[in-house]
């Protein structure tokens, strides 16, 4: 990854276009507000256009802007630690299926570490490999987290919604 | 447990057309600022006024306003946030080409007439009384007559508002307007500072 002095601002649009649901789900499932996952979005995306990485892949500038997402969110996360506020409301609008507003729910009532990994490996169908790059974790932690969040969501479901 | 319906449930979870529109541009404002900042720290537009022509005609805008010096860049909403970092309020800042000013003067007061370049634009559409939250008086030689804080709020209507300032034991001569901040207001809300520079020239007779 080579840096360029800055981006032009007419990148912002197309960079919001192809990356901002997926930036704004990665967010908002580590945040677990709405308010919160657009600031960590801007910013985000506001570091993309200063720092104004060149990557060899899409793939590779995907995965730098989870990355730095990522960080974002835990900047945030450590700086409201004494007033965690998860805020359901938007999640319960998003779905009249009560099956899968029931699953996202049990979903955010887990730790913010296996979330984010869960959804890295479902839904943004990265490897276990790549997943590990991205937290800076190794593999086998990721595969623990894997098991473990699995395990946990599960649980939770079936105590919360069965 | 289904993971196809939690992937399809996360799936769901998506940015409105309104979230979009306003992170694309707060961050063009951001990023565009910090350029032209970071240029003019570097004195690389210090070579705008070796150019003679390009000098007087930046010189002859500034005699009316001074927001061109921006151009191209819109403004952007900014949380004030106390000591410790929890945000207080919003402003909204590098108004500059969003608001046109023109003066009139008479030895009693003086009439600033405000139009908002876009009135449907945010925040505009929702403000209803505009006023003046910082300013101040120069004569010729730049000698500070007034410096004034929050004047009375009058009606924006159709995206424009007359804002009259009082003027106490004020002699003829030349004298410049220079306006720091606006300050809007709508029943119920806060009232918005609205930050830039505009620049007018106005004469008593």
């Amino acid at each position: 990854m080579n840096h360029s002095s800055t981006r032009p601002t007419d990148e912002v649009q197309s960079i919001v276009q192809i990356y901002g649901n997926m930036l704004f789900r990665t967010c908002y499932v580590m945040l677990g507000n709405e308010a919160d996952a657009e600031d960590a979005v801007q910013e985000t995306i506001i570091k993309y256009m200063q720092k104004a990485p060149t990557f060899e892949t899409s793939g590779h500038e995907k995965a730098w802007l989870i990355t730095t997402a990522r960080n974002q969110c835990r900047d945030m996360l450590r700086s409201r630690l004494r007033h965690p506020q998860i805020s359901l409301e938007y999640l319960q609008g998003l779905s009249s299926d009560t099956y899968e507003s029931g699953i996202l729910e049990a979903l955010m009532s887990l730790p913010e570490k296996f979330r984010l990994v869960l959804i890295l490996y479902y839904v943004e169908e990265y490897r276990v490999e790549d997943i590990a790059r991205i937290i800076r974790r190794t593999p086998s932690a990721v595969k623990m987290r894997l098991q473990k969040g699995r395990r946990l969501l599960e649980e939770k479901y079936r105590k919360e919604y069965l | 447990m289904d993971y196809e319906r939690l992937i399809s449930a996360v799936k769901k979870i998506e940015m409105s057309e309104e979230m979009r529109v306003r992170i694309i541009r707060n961050c063009e404002s951001k990023t565009s600022y910090e350029t032209e900042e970071r240029a003019m720290k570097k004195g690389r537009t210090g070579k705008w006024f070796k150019n003679p022509a390009v000098a007087a005609a930046v010189l002859s805008l500034c005699l009316c306003f001074t927001g061109a010096a921006a151009a191209g860049d819109s403004g952007f909403f900014k949380d004030i946030t106390n000591w410790i970092g929890a945000v207080v309020g919003t402003k909204y800042e590098q108004a500059s080409d969003e608001i046109r000013i023109t003066v009139s003067a008479d030895e009693k007061a003086i009439t600033v007439h405000v139009v908002i370049v876009d009135p449907a634009a945010v925040p505009y559409r929702e403000i209803e009384t505009f006023g003046i939250e910082s300013y101040k008086i120069t004569d010729r030689s730049g000698r500070v007559i007034v410096k004034g804080e929050r004047t009375e709020l009058f009606d924006l209507i159709g995206g424009e508002s007359e804002i009259t300032i009082p003027l106490d034991n004020m002699g003829s001569g030349e004298y410049k307007i220079v306006i720091t901040a606006f300050v809007g207001a709508a029943k119920a809300d806060q009232p918005l500072q609205i930050n830039g520079t505009w620049e007018c020239d106005f004469s008593l007779s």
